[in-house]
């Protein structure tokens, strides 16, 4: 049998990656058996490779038809009993309440760690994606078998990554370092890549108040990416901790302010405090300039926009109009205003 | 022994067997020599694993003399760049080349000399148009110059046109070699300098101001042209005391008669750049002003942030010497006008500008 399995293994991962298809039935020949599930160490998470799933569906499966693919469990040395694919059909017939299930059972001598690896990871790529924090866990526990080089070249773009160094030190890191919620968050796309990177550069004491932070606050991706550059900035600015900084008045004010505002409002009114912080001149410019436009009663139809960031040389003056009339009565009331018109100027500029 | 520390020489591609390569390793004999893998790792290598103590020679199949890399919306200087090698062994904190080569060594062309001949065939060949022509672009020009010897080289060649110019651009005072060619004419040494603080604090492995300048005073003591960079200009904790420090360096070390340009620059950076730095140097200060993105697609200081900096250092610059050549590097048309008091318009009006100055301090 263990020949077997290994000239299958070898058969059937060699075709995958050579394209050289070889249809193995070995696998499925080992006799199904079936086995209490308590006996299962199902907190062994050596070939496990699924994190953030919905358990219902399988549920309402199982419960509808049955097992159809028996789970292929690992007996070690030891005794144990560990899951190497099937973990979630594993969850899901505990959860319906069925004590025992029906395995195929491969004994430790047969199937070597990376082969049972491997074949998880084969019986998972051509039917479902992975997230991003699976990928993580696959990296890793291939890691513990094969030189970097081999997952880069070989396993990188089978989990469609593209094959760079620091794809695979992210990932790794992300099975490594981070706790269970914040996976949870970035599994579930609540958290975005780029905001992973930035919590996995930061230490521990601030990645974690960060993250119950974009929780309360129920960001949009784009606004964590902006707030999480704000608060790394202003901590390194203002040599305060994350943490700290957090807990300030002003921002823990607003963070709680449920009764008077709506959650969008309440993440763009902390947005534009971070903003103000880390762009105090900026914003002091924008602020003058739109008190400026406000002196210049602008007609319906007509309105004014600075360059972003007040670089670009130009500003924008946009007129709505239906007709050669309407037009000529804006630019008329517009130009009826010289004062105000020629006291537009770049907002530095006021009073110098 | 070199004065830059190499753990390793990497022979890259189409250097193996060169006459400049035998030369070298017969100087450097000693430290490890290692063949480069015939099939290279693909990807881009991790940026932060910059390494600045494996000196990569290769034979560079593209063009040596490339214009600066300017762009439309700002205006250029319309300096050449004459491209020796690579990265530094220098490491500040700001420099752009943390992000710019998905390469990691220090590199060395060395085919120089054969596609030098080609460099100045193409300069021969414009008489009436004047070259301003550097090496310190992508890595400092003097650095390795201990280790390479370019300046042994390059001065000769370009002393002897008249339509050209040579800038050897450093942070360094590796001057040695420089000072023992007999040639002084179209040959201009040049010094990025900084505050004091930013050169204690962000420029790592580089000579302070001081030693800078007395460099700079050495050189033009033998006869040499000098230039200064103020680039990157950085606003921080007292940076008006800290600036004017260095300019009264400059006073006591140059006859300013002797200078013939100074530029200033704020800093700009690709915004990737901002991971590398704060990876690579999480105590840096560097990216603390206020950034927003430039029309090139740069993190540039806001507009009036600019104009302060500039304003200041040139009224400074000016109390100590009123025809400085002073000019902005990249920079709009109305930043020049709020800060420099004039505006050459456009990067043509730059060139001529600076044309003319090479015209009237050289002949």
């Amino acid at each position: 049998l263990g020949r077997r399995i290994k000239k299958a293994r070898a058969r059937c991962f060699g075709s995958c990656l050579e394209g050289n298809l070889v249809i193995t039935r070995e696998i499925p020949s080992i006799q199904t058996t079936f086995q209490a599930i308590e006996r299962i160490d199902l907190g062994d998470g050596s070939f496990r490779m699924s994190f953030g799933f919905d358990l219902g569906p399988l549920k309402d499966s199982i419960g509808a038809i049955g097992l159809i693919n028996p789970p292929l469990i690992g007996r070690q040395g030891n005794g144990k009993l560990v899951p190497i694919t099937g973990y979630r059909r594993i969850l899901a017939a505990k959860a319906l309440g069925a004590e025992r299930i029906a395995c195929r059972v491969v004994e430790d001598p047969d199937m070597s760690p990376l082969d049972s690896l491997l074949t998880a990871l084969h019986e998972n790529l051509c039917v479902r994606k992975f997230n991003d924090v699976e990928k993580g866990m696959i990296l890793d526990r291939l890691s513990g078998h094969l030189p970097r080089t081999d997952i880069i070249d070989r396993y990188l773009p089978l989990l469609d990554l593209p094959r760079h160094e620091d794809t695979l030190h992210f990932h790794m890191r992300l099975e490594r370092e981070l706790d269970d919620d914040i996976k949870n968050a970035l599994a579930r796309g609540r958290l975005s890549r780029q905001v992973t990177k930035a919590l996995l550069e930061l230490d521990q004491a601030a990645r974690l108040p960060l993250f119950e932070f974009f929780k309360k606050l129920n960001f949009n991706l784009n606004q964590q990416i902006q707030a999480i550059d704000y608060i790394v900035d202003i901590s390194k600015i203002e040599r305060k901790l994350i943490r700290d900084l957090l807990q300030e008045a002003p921002i823990r004010d607003m963070v709680g302010a449920n009764d008077r505002i709506n959650s969008p409002q309440r993440a763009k009114a902390v947005l534009r405090l971070l903003r103000k912080r880390r762009f105090p001149t900026l914003v002091l410019a924008e602020e003058r300039f739109k008190k400026k436009l406000s002196h210049l009663r602008l007609p319906e139809g007509a309105r004014i926009d600075p360059p972003p960031h007040f670089e670009a040389p130009h500003y924008r003056l946009e007129v709505l109009f239906k007709d050669g009339i309407q037009l000529r009565n804006t630019i008329e009331r517009l130009l009826s205003q010289p004062e105000a018109l020629e006291g537009l100027v770049s907002p530095w500029k006021e009073g110098s | 022994m070199p004065r830059v520390p190499l753990r390793e020489i990497l022979i890259g591609e189409g250097a193996d067997g060169h006459p400049f390569t035998s030369k070298l390793l017969k100087s450097l004999s000693g430290i490890p020599v290692r063949h480069e893998e015939a099939s290279r790792p693909r990807g881009k290598p991790d940026r932060i694993l910059f390494e600045k103590e494996t000196l990569e020679l290769l034979a560079y199949k593209g063009g040596f003399l490339k214009p600066c890399p300017g762009t439309r919306e700002y205006i250029c200087c319309g300096y050449q760049i004459l491209n020796v090698g690579t990265n530094c062994p220098l490491n500040c904190s700001y420099c752009i080349l943390q992000s710019y080569f998905n390469q990691p060594y220090l590199r060395t062309f060395v085919n120089l000399e054969e596609k030098l001949e080609g460099v100045l065939k193409a300069i021969d060949g414009e008489p009436d148009r004047v070259f301003r022509i550097g090496t310190g672009e992508f890595t400092d020009s003097l650095a390795l110059d201990p280790i390479v010897g370019w300046s042994e080289l390059l001065i000769p060649q370009f002393s002897r046109r008249e339509n050209a110019v040579l800038e050897l651009k450093t942070k360094t005072d590796r001057i040695d070699r420089v000072l023992r060619s007999k040639h002084r004419n179209r040959i201009i040494l040049s010094w990025s300098l900084n505050s004091p603080f930013v050169s204690a604090h962000e420029e790592h492995g580089a000579p302070s101001i001081k030693r800078r300048l007395e460099a700079a005073r050495r050189c033009q003591s033998e006869g040499f042209a000098l230039s200064f960079h103020f680039d990157p200009l950085l606003t921080h904790q007292n940076w008006r005391e800290e600036y004017l420090k260095t300019i009264e360096l400059l006073d006591s070390h140059v006859d300013p008669k002797g200078v013939i340009w100074i530029s200033m620059g704020s800093f700009r950076f690709m915004p990737p750049l901002k991971t590398i730095i704060r990876k690579r140097h999480p105590e840096t200060m560097v990216l603390d002003g206020e950034f927003i993105l430039g029309l090139d697609g740069k993190m540039r200081y806001f507009k009036p942030i600019r104009i302060e900096l500039y304003s200041f250092v040139r009224r400074q610059l000016e109390k100590w010497h009123p025809d400085l050549g002073l000019y902005l590097c990249m920079e709009s048309d109305e930043v020049w006008e709020d800060s420099m008091g004039w505006s050459p318009r456009d990067s043509l009006g730059l060139a001529t500008f600076l044309d003319q100055r090479v015209v009237n301090f050289f002949g």
